[in-house]
């Protein structure tokens, strides 16, 4: 592996995104869908959720001691944000992940990086950059909605600022696996709306799995990094730590497949 | 003298069709080699294996004596597609930098290699245009000139002068054969004239099978044959015009080009030989159009394709 090239090709490769249907397709939804909603919390909104009503309205999608850490010990701009971003995050991914490699295999300009690069610098500089642009998406909204928060909030400037850190590498984390699971997905087929149809088609199927089987098999539920999810929002560090990691490997797990898919096709 | 490309055993399935069949090929370094066969015979499926993007089914293939996704080659080979685009939306100069400093190029480097490239070509002009603004022809120039960012020891060249201008055609000709003084080109072309213009030794492709490899001069009897084409077709006694030439073994016209005339001779003087017989087309009033030693190449690729179909 050359890391010269790779991060050549990263840079390339972000560069293009921003300008092409593969990042706009993401960029444009993603943006508009947060700044529709911070906008919304400008005036303080979120803070009704540290309320009486708004736990109990929290409680009804969060067990009682994840609700009280997110909304009385925490920014509630902040971790209403975190909430929504974390639930939302799939499908976000989905759509700026479906196209790291599919539109550009099939007779396109692979073709040109092929003599130059070898597949695993190819495999491994589309699914850095393609993390590299989602990651800059989210650390933009989380500053925003870091702004927000301080601006509405009561809690003190540094804590939100502490929080929102937090927040944002929480999210970078948890889109990781979601990237590669996408890798799989752009590693076997050979255009973008291919790519993300049979991505949202694999994500719903994996879905409807867990859901049918996990009252018998609740290990199912792994299947998916989503399963981690609640443990990111935990106040104890090594709870929180094992969530990350465990993000991480499911990082490295659904790698696996796409790199070795790709190392085997016919471009 | 190294090797270029070897492949041993070489099988490459698309579902039931085989289009490369047990292929055992080894090309030397030192000539510039033309690849050739009808539609379907594999040449851009070969090209694709030896440039890693197509695997084989089986059997093993070696480029500059490595793998083909080896670190040590990338770099050292480029290729000209068929019909692969570049990126769309970015500046043709962008993506010639970019490949630059994919092989090993600083950023100010690459800037002037990508200049360098676009300067041979004489497309300059074009560098700020994304590929989906030009033309068919000089996408194809712009395309040639990424396969000469720095210098690779090994260009494959698909079809490198279909879809341009008879002057662009002659030009890129003339390029191919002054850059193969130091480097080795492999040609897979149609075009037959291009291919003994330009190239050397030639590899002939049918169905997947490999027909022959070897020197131009050696498939077309380049020491024994004189082909001829005439102003007008020859008359049908032409043998009795050279019935007094002891050198000449046989004269054959062409069924289809009835203008061409194949003379078979066996002379240890080829060129006085040569100087007689068209003295003596000269003096029959048979203006003569083209002249060269040994047989068509088109000929014999027709030639050779037919017996293979009547043998099936």
């Amino acid at each position: 592996m050359n890391w010269y090239r790779i991060t050549t090709l990263l840079v390339f490769d972000l560069r293009h995104s921003l300008f092409a249907i593969k990042g706009l397709f993401f960029l444009i939804p993603f943006f508009l869908f947060w700044c529709l909603f911070l906008f919304s919390l400008k005036d303080g909104a979120a803070s009704w959720l540290s309320g009486n009503e708004g736990m109990l309205f929290a409680t009804w999608l969060l067990d009682f001691d994840t609700a009280k850490s997110l909304f009385l010990y925490h920014s509630p701009t902040l971790s209403l944000f975190l909430v929504l971003a974390i639930t939302t995050m799939p499908c976000f991914v989905l759509l700026g992940a479906n196209d790291q490699l599919a539109s550009d295999s099939a007779r396109g300009p692979l073709r040109f990086l092929l003599t130059r690069c070898t597949r695993n610098e190819i495999f491994l500089s589309r699914f850095l950059s393609t993390l590299a642009l989602i990651g800059t998406a989210i650390t933009i909204v989380t500053l925003v909605a870091t702004c927000i928060a301080l601006s509405t909030d009561s809690n003190s400037p540094p804590e939100i600022v502490h929080y929102g850190v937090q927040s944002g590498l929480i999210l970078l984390v948890y889109a990781a696996p979601f990237v590669a699971f996408m890798s799989i997905i752009s590693a076997f087929t050979s255009s973008a709306p291919g790519s993300l149809l049979a991505g949202f088609s694999l994500y719903c199927l994996l879905l409807g799995i867990i859901a049918y089987y996990h009252p018998d098999f609740p290990i199912i539920s792994y299947l998916l990094p989503s399963a981690t999810k609640g443990y990111l929002y935990s106040t104890d560090p090594r709870i929180f730590m094992s969530a990350a990691g465990s993000l991480l490997l499911y990082t490295l797990v659904y790698l696996l497949p796409g790199w070795l898919l790709f190392r085997r096709r016919n471009l | 003298m190294g090797e270029l490309f070897a492949c041993r055993h070489l099988v490459k399935r698309f579902g039931a069709i085989r289009a490369l069949d047990k292929i055992d090929l080894t090309v030397q370094s030192g000539s510039t080699t033309g690849l050739i066969g009808p539609n379907g015979a594999g040449k851009t499926t070969l090209f694709s294996i030896l440039c890693g993007h197509l695997r084989p089914t089986s059997g093993t293939v070696t480029v500059l004596g490595q793998p083909t996704d080896a670190t040590a080659v990338k770099g050292r080979i480029s290729l000209l597609p068929q019909d692969a685009s570049l990126f769309k939306g970015t500046s043709v100069t962008s993506q010639l930098i970019l490949f630059a400093r994919l092989q090993g190029f600083n950023s100010t480097q690459a800037r002037l290699e990508a200049k360098r490239v676009l300067d041979i070509l004489e497309v300059s002009d074009l560098g700020r245009h994304p590929p989906e603004a030009l033309s068919f022809g000089q996408r194809k120039r712009v395309m040639l000139a990424q396969a000469l960012i720095g210098h690779p020891e090994l260009i494959l060249l698909d079809e490198p002068t279909s879809g341009l201008d008879p002057v662009a055609a002659t030009e890129v000709r003339r390029l191919i054969k002054q850059l193969s003084r130091d480097r080795d080109f492999i040609i897979s072309s149609h075009n037959l004239d291009e291919i003994e213009d330009i190239c050397k030794a030639v590899i002939i492709l049918n169905k997947g099978k490999v027909k022959a490899n070897c020197l131009i001069a050696d498939f077309t009897d380049q020491d024994n044959y004189l082909t001829i084409t005439l102003d007008r077709p020859p008359p049908p006694d032409i043998t009795r015009l050279f019935q007094d030439m002891q050198d000449i073994v046989r004269i054959d016209t062409d069924i289809a080009t009835r203008e061409k005339i194949s003379i078979h001779f066996q002379s240890d003087y080829p060129d006085q030989l040569q100087i007689r017989i068209l003295e003596r087309l000269q003096r029959e009033n048979l203006g003569v159009l083209d002249l060269r030693r040994g047989k068509a190449l088109a000929d014999e690729i027709i030639n050779l394709v037919k017996r293979e179909r009547s043998q099936n």
